[in-house]
């Protein structure tokens, strides 16, 4: 009696599945999906854009984060048809047959706690990148040493990611063509993510380290996260921070003032979208809605829309499948 | 005899599936090797192995995969965790099977086995909000150093603490399996509790101990999370305690999710695993050596 419903139980399983299966294959011929996966960087923000796409058009969008390097293999095996890439395409990507499309940007700031030792010197004058240079690289380690002061407690702690990151190379290569590894070994201590390079500056005032836009500051209010503070730039090094350097305190200024290329680039970084050769089809649809009516949804999520005549310059390579 | 014939059959039935079922098991680890070999094919046919492995210069983006830094972070940190572990584990196995009463022993037991199931991934969080602001603010500062806490020291502290349940447990299992005639034997000639340790348990459960010691060595080697959370990750040779080291499996975890669609950084970063596991295989033959070895040796029937 009981084998008898154990069979019949297994039996209604295997019908239920077969029936499944049938209608999913079924539902799937008439409904296109797109896989999209890859860099964390960008994956909130892919999220927002196939929820809006998904309510205009009829397709599915199935969104996966993974890193920049799962992204770029996943559409390489033909197992998303988007790969999100946070980082600039490697030689060795392109000779594979990566197409890349640039649909966002971001950036990176350098960090550092509002109990600063130098913290007035800093905000009032600034760290000219040559001053940065020296920091990340280990060639200055006193606070003090910067603008000339003779301080006790001031020596300089710099953190870096211990995890290939985009936010890392970029800011290695504003520093002068440096690489990820060349922070990593110049740095006091490498952690891995945005949220614990935060955790660190906040719990260290003679910290320094680099981040990206998002955990400097606050999407909502515009101020900045708690004690972080992002280090003004001062780019013609005459040791005083110009009226046109000045974008730092709010968060809808300064990232006009990136938009505007006054805050340089690198640190600010494109984001990208990769195919498997040039996209086709519903998915190079998909791209183009995002490079069009998409990039209206960039800026309150964090994000820095192209600029038109880089927008336009995508678009074209977008529709003449090469660059 | 229908009834014995079918007997019989279920019986080979039943001895063909576990043959079946065993060798898939170690034909899962040889074509894990296998895999392991031919990914790192291409790592290892534009640099020689010594090259790889004793070359301190670790920066993928210039084509510089020196693992030294790594190999030398990774035996340090499991070493260091041990000398903290071992003498620690064996006293208070001892204690747990040779003083404690029966009626705590029990719970006791319960409670380091517990210890032993956390996921290490807390053991890394609770170091990181824990172990590394003491490391920073006090246990630097005394020895006169400036730490910013996630060094080789933190490191070894929380596998020490990974490591302790693995020794201990053994160590209790094989002194509690040591016949009572033994114990009674050398007390009845007016030895005390310590001489009894020290001359007869530890020699008639050594073997058992040193293969829990080579086991925690197993697990300190191959930890990833915990350490990694801590250790600072910074490819150098480590000058001192409290600087930041690397180990192997930080490598693979800090970038294999970015960088796997960059074939010569990938072979690379899988060549590592393939380093992790030979280390790994090596010791636990190591150990079943060593642990016969001395078992022949240590005869005390």
């Amino acid at each position: 009696m009981k084998k008898r419903i154990v069979y019949i139980f297994l039996i209604l399983c295997l019908l239920i599945s077969i029936l499944a299966s049938c209608s999913r294959t079924a539902d799937k011929a008439v409904r296109h999906a797109i896989r999209i996966s890859g860099a964390w960087a960008l994956y909130p923000m892919m999220v927002v854009w196939a929820d809006e796409y998904m309510k205009i058009h009829d397709i599915d969008i199935e969104v996966t984060g993974g890193g920049a390097g799962k992204g770029i293999s996943d559409v390489f095996s033909n197992q998303s048809d988007i790969g999100m890439v946070s980082r600039p395409l490697k030689q060795e990507e392109l000779e594979q047959g990566a197409f890349y499309i640039a649909v966002a940007k971001d950036t990176v700031l350098a960090i550092i706690n509002e109990n600063n030792p130098v913290y007035e010197d800093i905000m009032e004058k600034g760290l000219s990148p040559e001053d940065l240079r020296k920091i990340f690289l280990g060639e200055v380690s006193r606070w003090g040493e910067l603008f000339n002061k003779n301080m006790e407690d001031d020596e300089i702690i710099v953190y870096g990611r211990a995890d290939s990151s985009g936010a890392a190379s970029v800011w290695a290569s504003f520093l002068g063509g440096y690489t990820e590894a060349d922070l990593q070994n110049n740095s006091d201590s490498n952690v891995s993510g945005d949220q614990p390079m935060a955790n660190s500056v906040q719990g260290d005032p003679n910290a320094i380290g680099f981040s990206n836009m998002n955990y400097v500051y606050n999407t909502e209010t515009g101020g900045y996260i708690e004690t972080i503070r992002p280090v003004p730039i001062d780019l013609n090094d005459n040791d005083i921070l110009d009226d046109d350097e000045r974008f730092y305190d709010d968060r809808s200024v300064f990232l006009k003032n990136v938009s505007e290329g006054k805050y340089p680039s690198p640190p600010t970084r494109e984001e990208y979208l990769v195919g498997n050769g040039p996209f086709e089809g519903y998915v190079k649809e998909f791209v183009k809605w995002i490079l069009e009516d998409g990039q209206g949804f960039l800026e309150p999520n964090g994000y820095v829309g192209l600029v038109e005549n880089e927008r336009e310059k995508e678009l074209e390579y977008l529709i003449n499948e090469s660059r | 005899m229908k009834k014995q014939n079918t007997r019989i059959i279920l019986d080979k039935i039943f001895k063909c599936l576990m043959v079946i079922i065993i060798s898939a098991v170690l034909l899962f680890i040889i074509a894990l090797l296998i895999m392991l070999i031919r990914r790192s094919q291409l790592i290892l046919s534009r640099y020689t192995i010594w090259e790889l492995l004793f070359s301190s210069d670790w920066d993928p983006d210039k084509g510089l995969y020196g693992f030294l830094p790594a190999v030398t972070g990774t035996f340090f940190v499991t070493v260091l965790s041990l000398l903290i572990a071992v003498p620690i584990s064996i006293l208070s196995a001892v204690y747990i099977s040779e003083y404690m009463p029966s009626t705590i022993k029990s719970y006791f037991q319960t409670f380091i086995d517990v210890l032993a199931g956390i996921p290490s991934v807390v053991f890394g969080l609770c170091a990181l909000l824990v172990l590394v602001p003491l490391t920073r603010d006090v246990i630097g500062p005394l020895f006169g150093v400036k730490t910013t806490g996630m060094c080789v020291f933190t490191a070894a502290l929380v596998l020490a603490a990974m490591v302790f349940p693995v020794i201990i447990s053994i160590t209790v299992e094989s002194l509690g399996i040591l016949p009572v005639g033994l114990k009674e034997q050398f007390l009845s000639l007016g030895a005390t509790k310590w001489q009894l340790i020290e001359t007869v348990l530890f020699r008639a459960a050594g073997p058992g101990i040193i293969s829990g010691i080579i086991l925690g060595f197993g697990r300190a080697f191959g930890e990833t999370m915990a350490v990694v959370m801590v250790i600072g990750n910074k490819n150098i040779l480590i000058p001192s305690l409290f600087s930041p080291g690397q180990t192997l499996p930080g490598i693979i975890v800090g970038s294999f999710n970015e960088m796997m669609s960059v074939p010569e950084h990938q072979s690379a970063l899988i060549f590592i695993s393939l380093i992790l596991f030979v280390i790994v295989l090596f010791f636990n033959i190591l150990a079943n050596i060593i642990k016969n070895r001395l078992k022949s040796r240590w005869r005390y029937e």
